[in-house]
């Protein structure tokens, strides 16, 4: 908390400090959040606290102590949680040397007299540490079973993704809840049930296309509930609409993100509605299943979602919303169940007043909201292995206290993966051995690599569970100008659907961008106040930002648009992790003692650095005259591999790549297809490539496809259509190969729906089975399409861009003890794994070395850099390129590659400009920077005008550092306009789409778009991009702006890492210009952090200081430009 | 060991024999010993997983740092060498937690056996004490799980532990595998055989009321009784018995506001205890055979090692 909200909130908390004192012995209800460290030795039954307000000012000390007892108090809460989470939590943090102190939001608490005649302010009822968010969904998770939270949020254990797993009843949910928020929300808008109905209808169809692969996971004789029911349910629900909302005037707010700060809950509930005549609110959660559900002491039925219900109405109630109602409606069969909250199991069973407020339904949130905390934080147990091994003692972590002893006789486990795996105790009716003290019968070399690994995750994990308050707490002033994660003052221009385009009339100066996930608010309230709505960007233009939202707004008034961040990518990486940790040790085929590194399977050692990785072997390759020799060695040393190889082929940019693995996944397949020796189970299949982004793996498909149109039938591109798909990728997708969006589109789907998506399922599993190769991204390890298969051979490519736990997601479909092949494909000279600033990586033990870690990694070293280090003799790198002429592969190559890159061709090695130009009977302008050598340095350090603008947006949580140059902007701007503007007004637009600009910053980049513009209009076709964004693109001509120059010799954060320069530079294929200040860059201002990259700059432009000499290059002083 | 330890007989003539504690001693030897369990405990928390060793080489924190390493499970560092202190602890806990499995005291023995996996570091014990976890398991379901339902296998944990565990002695691991399916042979015969389920359901009772639960028993031997009631007829003490056990729960029945004098007063006299002796003794006589014995049968036997010091011997 910072500025006002810290000083409001700190005179909160100083008047409720008075209040308390001024009625000794009385229990009061504060609600303030104050801050508190431990005073003295921290014992389990009494915790003595000095608190302090939010800016620090002493209040006093207090106590906490077991059963919410304090001194006169007549008795004590049974099973009360709150001290005993609070002593973990404070525990926890003294070990990990967490001196900062620990926010709680004080609920109740009393001045109690000792007997010495003291008054001891004590707390009884808190939340803890609210600023970290939990979401409905996961306070229910943690009153159905605490252990399974701990198991699935903290550790990370997944399903095994070898044995299939049925979705279909997830699929209907989604079915039911998309067309049931159509129809409703079409309803409410014009009134009409027919136009209710198709929208509902066009709402199960679009699911069913989206999630076909889910559906053909099972295999049914005949159409099945999951086929039926969301086609049964229209005619209920449309009356359901009719009979509720007729004539009524409201406005319905669906999935809207709401959150309070003061309760560290957040959640979407399905819809609330908001009568305009006046009324309470009406709060409504959906469900279709009840697997996780509350059975009803009077009738023995079951009903899920109670307590979502409960938070949710708890959320809208923290910001004034007291009189809100809260609605289960349950969908079973063809007919809707509304069960009112007051009506639900769980409030009758407690016999819960809703009327008032009641203290036990804030205890039972509180309840699942600081054990959920403490838990999937990790503080209940840290990375002690006795700790972890020991939670799983008794599934109400009964340590921590709370009434879960009441609740329930026996924890879902039918839901839980812990269980499936064998990790859990009360996963007793499972098949095979259970996994006896996990974590400390694992190998310390495994378990410290997962624990390293995790704490980093766990770490990144933590900030963004953290942004929902620090939004709300800090004023929007701040977060726009300091920390360029907010815009204010927009207003709605344009509303299509639920594409929205806000405009205002100041610059828009942010480090949003497309693709990130934002919310949206009126500027009359909080982010979170249900009026917010989600969406992801589509553009940020210098005045307006378009956004894809989740439900329209209203056109009147004005808005701020925050930052949430982009896609979630720590689950599953934290799950790819913990799936290693355990799949390696269930494959031991060991039980019940310490397991020896040696021990595990052959791939597991290796990765472990405990087994060198064979040498390249080679073995009779199918002809390949595409591939150069380098390429068809690695493609010979893949056919040679065994099962449990590892190999690692380095591609520098322009090697063909791509094509390589093309080449490998045909061979496989060729090989799986015709010499089936009939002993490789049905569910074995021969290749699996995944790649770090969808853009990677769209390309392997399109390789595939047009180096080997005769494949086409066994690829599936694993996923969904994309807006930004190739059609042709699109069309191997196994929805599309089934024709999903034909077949479901002409469907009368009212009429016989149902049939015509069991025919449709048909078809696609009949595709599915005769699939060979797959091809997704790392995240999609768990996708439909893969669940229940294993590989002979996995590649994963761009793997030097994946982080290690994003790799680990390539083992879990290598068969059973990894006795499959797996290949990682990529360059760790290139741009390394994206992680969040703020990552403090932990030390790297000394036994690391091992592990080729080494000081100063962390997350951001991918699993290819690290094995590259430790087996140089397992890496091929791939020497002829075919992107760069011959004077930039010379330069890239003798600055990055020790001097390996070679052009592939003659041709490519003579790539100029002025030869492009001509085959359109074009030419470069005389007399310019464009009619000399290909490569060309402006320096700017002679040049008072060229110096940036100094670092913005540092504040805050995730410190971006901006930066622009104007004049470098304008040098680029100049540059490109004299070539552009020598050509035919018609060319101009043509040439222009094969020009990149790069720069690592987005504010320069905003820049020099602008100027670009103001030169002439055809520039607007002129890629201007950041090096990250760039990655795997090329361009006829490359214009690199560096930016910095500064008398500190500042390089930044991005520059200091020297990939990124290496990526910017071997875009180009024919024409690189650089326009930057040398010194800044070389010059040693005595940061030995910046030294390895300073050495590497020194060498580029001795490089192109060499180049020039040969007359390869031309080094220019910027004053002499205009 | 006895012979070559060094043992204080007493503390002379000061105490007269009486052996004190010294609270300013003893409060800065644990304070030495909490500081090592912190130390230990705080980089445990972050992932390591430290030997204990001594931080100088003097009596008292050689004394703290083996007290430490045995209270935390850790290893210990003396001389160079990595020493399970608590292994003994271990071995007392797994056979005190085997005791309780062979006595059906399921819970006792679970947190035993919990106990001796934290303590226990050498391969072999480790799976040793895991085998007893799997076994808990098996007595668990043989006792607590209604004879023969298909969907429960009480042998399958043991089944299927025993080819992983590589360093137990085979004769010991045949032994106990043996032994689970013998129990689920016996649980699943039971679902049938009227002597069996007798048996069984006379296990139950006797650990119902070894744990303080006399209505519990009660209900339990009323169903004995009556599934053997054509082998249990003419004996009056025993119908009595059996009345009196009734009138307990018959009470349960009436109506409210409903009241049976006479219901009352047999309930009061209501013994599970005097029910269980006769019926054993009827149905012993009425199967001519000892029913406790064929109670016994659903105990797990242990497995004694027939060597009884191979040191020694060779």
């Amino acid at each position: 908390m910072i500025g006002g909200a810290t000083t409001w909130a700190s005179q909160e908390a100083e008047r409720a400090w008075q209040e308390l004192h001024q009625e000794p012995g009385k229990p009061k209800w504060l609600d303030v959040p104050i801050l508190v460290r431990p005073v003295g030795e921290l014992r389990s039954g009494r915790i003595v606290l000095e608190a302090l307000t939010e800016d620090r000012q002493l209040l006093g000390t207090c106590a906490v102590f077991n059963g919410e007892w304090y001194p006169g108090c007549p008795g004590s809460t049974p099973y009360s949680h709150y001290a005993p989470t609070l002593y973990r939590v404070l525990l926890a943090r003294q070990r990990r040397e967490e001196n900062e102190p620990l926010r709680l939001q004080v609920l109740k608490a009393v001045a109690a007299q000792t007997r010495s005649g003291r008054l001891l302010p004590v707390l009884l009822k808190f939340i803890i540490a609210p600023e970290h968010t939990l979401t409905g969904a996961q306070l229910e998770q943690v009153y159905g079973c605490p252990l399974q939270v701990f198991y699935t949020r903290f550790v990370g254990v997944s399903y095994d993704v070898l044995r299939p797993r049925d979705g279909g009843g997830d699929v209907r949910g989604r079915a039911i809840h998309e067309g049931y928020r159509r129809a409703a929300a079409e309803f409410v808008a014009s009134g009409d049930l027919e136009r209710a109905r198709a929208e509902y209808l066009e709402g199960v169809r679009r699911i069913w296309i989206e999630w076909l692969t889910t559906l053909c996971l099972k295999i049914s004789a005949r159409p099945i509930m999951d086929h039926t029911q969301p086609l049964q349910v229209v005619d209920e629900i449309l009356s359901y609409c009719s009979q509720r909302w007729e004539g009524q005037s409201l406005r319905l707010y669906l999935e809207r993100l709401f959150y309070a700060p003061s309760r560290g809950i957040s959640g979407r509930a399905d819809r609330v509605e908001e009568p305009l005549g006046g009324g309470p609110l009406r709060l409504v959660e959906i469900k279709t299943h009840g697997i996780d559900a509350e059975q009803d002491p009077q009738t023995g039925e079951r009903h899920p979602g109670g307590l979502q219900a409960l938070a949710y109405r708890e959320i809208l109630h923290s910001f004034g919303e007291e009189s809100a109602e809260a609605v289960v409606e349950e969908i079973q069969g063809a007919r809707i169940k509304p069960l009112p909250l007051q009506a639900h199991p769980l409030v009758r069973r407690l016999r819960l007043d809703l009327s008032t407020r009641d203290e036990r339904v804030v205890d039972l949130i509180a309840q699942a909201r600081n054990i959920g905390y403490c838990v999937a934080t990790g503080l209940f147990t840290g990375y002690d292995r006795y700790l972890l091994d020991r939670a799983g003692d008794d599934w109400r972590l009964r340590e921590l206290g709370g009434s879960f002893e009441l609740l329930r006789p026996w924890p879902p486990c039918q839901i839980c993966p812990a269980q499936r795996r064998g990790v859990c105790v009360y996963g007793t009716r499972r098949a095979g051995p259970r996994l006896y003290s996990l974590f400390r019968y694992a190998p310390s070399r495994l378990f410290a690599y997962w624990a390293w690994f995790h704490r980093q995750l766990k770490a990144e994990e933590r900030a963004s569970r953290e942004l929902l308050f620090h939004l709300v707490t800090t004023p929007a002033e701040t977060l726009e100008q300091s920390e360029g994660i907010t815009i204010s003052r927009l207003r709605l221009a344009e509303q299509a659907g639920l594409v929205a385009v806000f405009t205002r009339d100041e610059r828009i100066e942010t480090r949003i961008r497309e693709d990130d996930r934002v919310l949206v608010t009126p500027e009359r309230r909080a982010p979170g106040q249900i009026f917010s709505v989600e969406g992801t960007v589509q553009t940020v233009g210098e005045r307006e930002i378009a956004l894809r939202l989740n439900d329209r707004v209203d056109p009147e008034g004005t808005y701020r648009v925050d930052l949430l961040g982009g896609y979630d990518m720590r689950q599953w990486q934290l799950e790819g992790l913990t799936d290693f940790l355990v799949s390696a040790m269930a494959s031991t085929g060991i039980r019940g003692r310490k397991v020896l590194v040696d021990e595990l399977p052959r791939l597991a050692r290796i990765l472990l650095g405990a087994e060198r990785a064979s040498p390249p072997g080679q073995a009779p390759a199918p002809p390949a005259p595409d591939l150069n020799a380098t390429q068809r060695r690695a493609l010979a040393a893949v056919l040679a591999m065994e099962p449990g190889d590892l190999l690692l082929i380095q591609g520098p940019p322009g090697t063909g790549k791509t094509s390589l693995i093309a080449h490998l996944a045909r061979a496989a397949l060729a090989r799986h297809l015709f010499d089936y020796d009939g002993r490789a189970p049905q569910d074995r299949r021969p290749v699996l490539v995944l790649t770090n982004t969808h853009r990677a793996a769209d390309e392997v498909v399109l390789k595939l496809l047009d180096r080997f149109p005769e494949v086409a039938p066994f690829v599936i591109r694993v996923g969904g259509r994309r807006a930004d798909m190739d059609e042709r990728v699109a069309r191997q997708t196994l929805a599309e190969r089934a024709g999903a969006r034909e077949v479901l589109g002409e469907a009368d789907l009212a009429g016989n729906g149902a049939a015509v998506l069991f025919r449709l399922i048909r078809r696609a599993q009949t595709y599915h089975d005769h699939a060979g190769i797959f091809v997704g991204t790392l995240g999609s390890a768990d996708a439909a399409e893969l669940r229940g298969l294993s590989f002979e051979l996995v590649i994963v490519d761009e793997a030097g861009q994946a982080t290690e736990p994003a790799m680990l997601q390539a083992l879990r479909h290598l068969p059973p003890g990894y006795a499959g092949r797996l290949v990682l494909v990529g360059d760790h000279r290139q741009l390394p794994p994206v992680v969040s600033d703020e990552l403090v990586p932990p030390p790297v033990p000394e036994a690391f070395r091992q592990l080729g870690l080494q000081a100063g990694d962390s997350l951001r070293t991918s699993a290819f850099e690290r094995l590259a280090r430790l087996y140089p003799h397992a890496l091929i790198t791939l020497t002829e390129q075919y992107r760069m002429n011959a004077p930039i592969c010379s330069l890239v190559s003798e600055t990055f590659y020790e001097g390996q890159l070679v052009p592939g061709t003659q041709e490519v090695a003579e790539r100029a400009l002025a030869g492009w130009l001509s085959r359109f009977g074009l030419s470069v302008p005389a007399s310019s920077v464009w009619s000399g050598p290909p490569v060309v340095l402006i320096t700017t350090e002679a040049d008072p005008d060229a110096r940036d603008s100094g670092a913005r947006f540092i504040a805050g949580r995730s410190p971006d550092e901006a930066r622009d140059n104007p004049r470098e902007a304008t040098i680029v701007a100049a540059l490109l306009g004299e070539l552009i503007g020598s050509l035919p007004p018609d060319w101009r637009a043509e040439v222009a789409r094969e020009i990149g600009v790069i720069s690592p910053y987005r504010r320069q980049n905003n820049r020099i778009r602008q100027e670009l513009l103001r030169r002439d209009p055809a520039l607007a076709a002129v890629r201007v991009d950041t090096v990250d964004r760039f990655q795997g693109g090329e361009r006829e001509v490359i214009v690199v702006s560096l930016v910095n120059s500064n008398d500190e010799a500042a390089i930044g954060r991005l520059h200091a890492d020297w990939r990124r320069m290496n990526v910017a530079i071997s875009r180009a294929r024919r024409a690189l210009v650089i326009v930057g200040d040398r010194s800044t860059f070389t010059h040693d201002p005595g940061r030995p952090e910046e030294d390895e990259a300073r050495r590497y700059y020194r060498a580029l432009f001795d490089g192109i200081e060499r180049l020039a000499r040969q007359g390869q290059a031309r080094v220019l002083d910027s004053r002499t430009l205009p | 060991m006895g012979r070559s330890c060094a043992i204080e007989r007493g503390n002379g003539g000061q105490h007269s024999g009486e052996h004190l504690a010294d609270p300013g001693a003893t409060g800065s030897f644990l304070s030495l010993v909490s500081r090592y369990r912190d130390s230990v405990g705080q980089r445990r928390f972050v992932g390591e997983d430290p030997v204990v060793h001594p931080l100088r080489d003097a009596p008292e924190e050689i004394a703290a740092a083996a007290i430490a390493a045995e209270r935390l499970g850790g290893l210990l560092r003396l001389d160079g060498k990595a020493i399970s202190p608590a292994e003994d602890l271990a071995v007392a806990e797994l056979d005190a937690g085997l005791r309780a499995l062979a006595n059906w005291d399921v819970r006792l023995a679970r947190w035993r056996l919990a106990i001796a996996a934290e303590h226990a570091h050498l391969p072999e014990q480790q799976q040793r004490v895991s085998l007893a976890q799997a076994l808990a398991q098996t007595v668990r379901d043989v006792l607590y799980e209604y004879p023969g339902q298909s969907r429960v296998k009480p042998e399958a944990p043991v089944v299927a532990l025993g080819p992983t565990l590589d360093r137990l002695p085979k004769e010991e691991l045949d032994f106990y595998v043996e032994e689970a399916k013998r129990l689920a042979g016996l649980w699943r015969q039971a679902k049938e055989d009227v002597l069996l389920w007798t048996g069984w359901a006379l296990t139950r009772v006797r650990t119902i009321l070894r744990d303080g639960e006399p209505d519990a028993a009660l209900a339990w031997l009323l169903r004995i009784y009556r599934r053997n009631r054509d082998r249990l007829t003419g004996d009056d003490y025993l119908e009595r018995l059996v009345r009196r056990a009734e009138a307990t729960f018959r009470l349960l029945l009436l109506a409210e506001g409903e009241d049976d004098a006479e219901l009352r007063k047999l309930a009061e006299d209501a013994s599970p205890h005097d029910l269980l002796v006769t019926t054993v003794a009827m149905l012993s006589q009425a199967w001519d055979t000892d029913v406790v014995q064929v109670s016994n049968r659903f105990a797990l036997v242990l497995y004694q090692r027939t060597e009884l010091n191979p040191e020694r011997s060779s």
